[in-house]
C-alpha cells in the first residue's frame, strides 16, 4: 500500500525532497519505511522509545494520530501522513 | 600558513565561528552555521591529522543532534545514527550538553553528555554511538534529581595522561569517576557540600556541580565550581577542598584550568544562585595561581555595570603561549584576553544567548 509523507520545510532540506512515498501497515511502519529511504530521518520525528516528539503532530489525512492510536493507527492505501512541526506563539 | 585562533560560540540560535590572528587583537565572526537551534557544545578534534569540529545541537522540534564539520565549520552534517538510548531503556534523550574527544591514544573515541543524565562513546568519529552503560544504570541512579537546567551530564573530562581515567559531572547529582575506562564508575563527592544536606561533608549522591576541569600537567588535580562553592581535589578518591579565598561569592558556573601551569585556575563569580549575575554588575573573571590559596580580581576591559549570565561551559582557554581567554554572556557578549587574563576586550556583541565557547589553535 502506498503511503504518502509530506515533510516540513526542515526534513524536507535534510532529505532534499518534500514528500515521500513508501509502504507500511501502520504509521510506525511507514516511519520505518521512510528511514530507510532517508536514513536518520525517522529520529528526527520519534524519540527511540518509538513516541512522536514532544513538538511534531503526525497528521493521518486531517487528524493528528494521537487522537487515534498514535504510531500504531492502521494505514490503508492512499493514506497521507503530513509532519508537521508544532507552532505556538505569545 | 600562519596561525589562526579560531572560537566557537554556541548560542541559543545556532552557532558562531571567530577567527582572529595569532594576535588575537580582533576576531572575525561568521554565523550562525550548522542551523538556528540551541547548540549547547562544541569542540575541535585533530587527533587524526586533519580538523574535526562538532556541534551539540538540540532542536525543539527535531530532536537532538551531533553535527559534523571536516571542513572547518563551512558545511556541516549530522550522522545517521545519534547518542539513543535503548528502545526499552524507558529513556529518550532530550538535550546534548557535551561532546569532547576521548584521549590522544584513542583517534576516533568520543564522549556524549546527554540529558537525562547519561554517557554515550564514539570509536568511529560519531558515526555510531553506545552506551556506557555501567554508569548509565549506576547503583546510585534511583537518587538522582535534575537540578535547574534538568537531570544533564554536563562535563566530561578524560584525563590528558591516561585516557582510561574519566570524570564526569551531572547536576545535583555530583561526580563520578572511572579509572577503567568506563568498566566501573565511583561517586566522587567525597567532601563537597551536599545540597539537600550542606553539612554532611560526605559521598552522598546530591551535589551540584557545576564544571570541573583537570588542572594542567597530569597530576590529577581537578578544579570544581560548585552550586555551593569553589573546589580542588588533588587525586583520584582524594577529597574535595573549598578554595574560595578572595572570591567575592561562591556562586558560578565555569571553572577552567591554565593548560601549562597546574596552579592557575579562573573562574567568573556570580551573586548568589537567587541573582546569577556579577554582584552590583561588576563583571570580574578571578585566577588563582597557587592552586586556590588565593583568588585575585582580573577586570580591565571588562564593563562593571553588566548584569550578564555565563554558564558552565561559556568560558575557554586558547593554549597559546600567552593563554587567551574567552567568555560568552547571556546576553550576547563575547570578551578576549590575549594575556592570561591581565586585560580584556570585547569581541563579539549582539549574539544571541551564548551557551559555549571553544578555543582552539589552527596551524
Amino acid at each position: 500500500m502506498a503511503i504518502t509523507i509530506q515533510l516540513p520545510t526542515v526534513l524536507a532540506r535534510e532529505a532534499g525532497t518534500a514528500s515521500a512515498t513508501v509502504n507500511g501497515a501502520t504509521v510506525a511502519a511507514a516511519l520505518d519505511a521512510l528511514d530507510l529511504l532517508h536514513p536518520g530521518l525517522a529520529d528526527r520525528i520519534r524519540t527511540e522509545s518509538g513516541e512522536p516528539r514532544r513538538h511534531i503532530l503526525i497528521y493521518l489525512n486531517d487528524t493528528e494520530v494521537r487522537e487515534m492510536e498514535g504510531l500504531r493507527t492502521a494505514l490503508k492505501d492512499g493514506d497521507k501522513l503530513f509532519i508537521v512541526a508544532a507552532v505556538s506563539g505569545g | 600558513m600562519a596561525r589562526k585562533v579560531v572560537l566557537l560560540v554556541g548560542t541559543k540560535r545556532g552557532l558562531f565561528i571567530g577567527e582572529s590572528s595569532a594576535k588575537r587583537g580582533t576576531f572575525k565572526f561568521t554565523g550562525p552555521v550548522v542551523g538556528r537551534e540551541p547548540v549547547f557544545c562544541s569542540t575541535s578534534d585533530d587527533r587524526k591529522g586533519g580538523l574535526t569540529l562538532y556541534a551539540c545541537m538540540n532542536s525543539w522540534h527535531f530532536g537532538p543532534t551531533v553535527h559534523v564539520s571536516k571542513n572547518g565549520g563551512k558545511t556541516w552534517k549530522r550522522h545517521e545514527t545519534q547518542p539513543r538510548y535503548g528502545k526499552d531503556s524507558g529513556r529518550a534523550v532530550e538535550q546534548l550538553w557535551r561532546v569532547i574527544p576521548g584521549g590522544a591514544d584513542e583517534p576516533g573515541v568520543l564522549y556524549c553528555g546527554v540529558a537525562p543524565a547519561g554517557l554515550f562513546r564514539s570509536e568511529d568519529g560519531g558515526k555510531s554511538w553506545g552506551e556506557v552503560s555501567a554508569l548509565n544504570n549506576h547503583s546510585t541512579r534511583e537518587k538522582w534529581q535534575p537540578g535547574g537546567g534538568g537531570l544533564c551530564l554536563h562535563s566530561v573530562l578524560v584525563n590528558p595522561n591516561d585516557s582510561r581515567h574519566i570524570l564526569v559531572g551531572i547536576s545535583a547529582v555530583g561526580v563520578f569517576e572511572t579509572t577503567d575506562a568506563g568498566k566501573t564508575w565511583a561517586v566522587a563527592n567525597l567532601g563537597l557540600n551536599n545540597v539537600f544536606h550542606p553539612d554532611s561533608g560526605g559521598n552522598d549522591i546530591g551535589s551540584c556541580v557545576h564544571s570541573i576541569a583537570f588542572a594542567a600537567g597530569g597530576t590529577g588535580r581537578v578544579y570544581m565550581q560548585n552550586h555551593v562553592g569553589v573546589f580542588r581535589r588533588e587525586n583520584v578518591s582524594s577529597q574535595w577542598q573549598t578554595i574560595e579565598n578572595g572570591l567575592p561569592s561562591r556562586f558560578g558556573f565555569p571553572v577552567v584550568a591554565h593548560p601549562r601551569d597546574s596552579e592557575t585556575a579562573y573562574t567568573i563569580p556570580l551573586e548568589a544562585d537567587s541573582h546569577r549575575a556579577p554582584k552590583d554588575g561588576k563583571l570580574a573573571v578571578y585566577r588563582t595561581r597557587n592552586g586556590g590559596k588565593k583568588w585575585e580580581k582580573l577586570n580591565k576591559g571588562l564593563p562593571q555595570n553588566a548584569f550578564v549570565g555565563i554558564l558552565r561551559d561559556g568560558f575557554a582557554t586558547d593554549g597559546m603561549e600567552e593563554v587567551g581567554l574567552y567568555f560568552g554572556t547571556t546576553s550576547g557578549q563575547v570578551f578576549a584576553s590575549n594575556d592570561e587574563g591581565y586585560s580584556w576586550s570585547l569581541a563579539a556583541d549582539l549574539l544571541p544567548p551564548i551557551q559555549s565557547v571553544h578555543a582552539f589553535v589552527k596551524d
